[in-house]
């Protein structure tokens, strides 16, 4: 029994192992941190923003896996909204750069002095997108 | 003795110009010019080439048709080549200079129902209503079947997750002289059309004398 439990043990272990490394693999392949540190200007602080990810990740995941509640109040769940949805605009607009889309439109149709208002119809469309979403259930993909 | 009479040109073309259509191009619109020991304004009017309907929207000039051009002024002349060995002409049609409004609307329009489209199936895909039904139960120990309080917030944070990446919030303030992620990949963009312009009119020219 003793010999089963280590398995499931290093079997859990290394799972995990290879979870964490592809999100973090996930993240830094879509430039989404470097960003962020080229906006906020703090180059040094690094360090502390890799921290906050592996503890990000690993609360969510106890709290997630032994489903306790924090019993916090309702209001902390707009601002972890607010976080987590600019996180996700943050990471849908690097997959759209990645994919080129947007400098292959705008210079096939001789666009480029438009740019700003083709971003501004992603970013329109995301936040609608998103409201239809949870807000009209039925109408959802 | 020698030194007096010497005159040395240091050409450098320009990597892509754009001009109106039958432009005459001269030696100072397809490159920078540097000349000592001679008069350099009136090296700049020298013609090199006229665009005629024949080259079409993009016409490739060589930097040897620079050399040759200057060489032909001034046989005795030292010509430097300093920078790229072709340049990309563009031949600008008039009615192309702006893009018409429905075009702008049109595809607008089109990246705006993707944009949609696409967080919409996002979101199906890794079932977030439940994920965040969960969080909700998480953070507050109550259950709720729609917690808007968290999806509002969360749908407006996508777009300015969006605004920030593509540097549209923080332009003016703070960021003014990093260029955007849009920008770089603009600029890698035509810069690999120009590598592939400039490589493709080279092997057609090969062929043609073979």
């Amino acid at each position: 029994v003793i010999g089963e439990y280590a398995v499931l043990a290093l079997l859990g272990f290394a799972w995990g192992a290879a979870v964490g490394s592809g999100f973090i693999a996930l993240l830094a392949a879509l430039d989404v941190i470097p960003r962020l540190v080229q906006l906020s200007r703090s180059r040094d602080c690094i360090r502390l923003y890799e921290w906050a990810l592996i503890l990000g990740g690993l609360s969510a995941t106890i709290v997630d896996l032994f489903s306790v509640s924090m019993e916090l109040p309702i209001w902390t769940m707009a601002v972890f909204g607010l976080l987590s949805g600019v996180f996700v605009g943050m990471l849908s607009a690097a997959l759209t750069e990645v994919l080129n889309v947007l400098p292959i439109l705008a210079r096939r149709f001789r666009m480029q002095s438009v740019i700003p208002y083709l971003v501004s119809a992603m970013v329109i469309g995301k936040i609608i997108g998103s409201l239809i979403n949870f807000l009209f259930p039925a109408l959802s993909p | 003795v020698l030194a007096e009479n010497r005159i040395d040109i240091y050409v450098r073309p320009r990597q892509r110009l754009s001009v109106p259509r039958h432009a005459l191009l001269t030696v100072g619109k397809i490159a920078e010019v540097a000349a000592v020991g001679a008069g350099q304004d009136a090296l700049l009017e020298i013609p090199v080439h006229r665009l005629t309907d024949q080259d079409g929207t993009m016409c490739i000039i060589p930097a040897i048709d620079v050399i040759v051009a200057l060489k032909r002024r001034l046989p005795e002349a030292e010509i430097h080549l300093i920078g790229p060995s072709e340049t990309i002409v563009d031949i600008r049609d008039i009615r192309e200079s702006r893009p018409s409004a429905l075009a702008v609307i049109l595809v607008w329009l089109l990246l705006f129902t993707g944009s949609a489209l696409t967080i919409m199936n996002f979101h199906a895909d890794v079932s977030m209503l439940r994920v965040q039904q969960n969080i909700y139960y998480l953070m507050t120990g109550a259950y709720s079947l729609h917690p808007y309080v968290l999806q509002i917030p969360y749908a407006f944070g996508v777009g300015v997750g969006m605004a920030l990446f593509f540097n549209h919030l923080l332009r003016r303030k703070v960021n003014e002289e990093e260029p955007s992620p849009l920008e770089v990949e603009m600029f890698m963009y035509e810069q690999s059309i120009n590598d592939y312009v400039i490589t493709q009119e080279n092997s057609k020219k090969h062929e043609g004398r073979v």
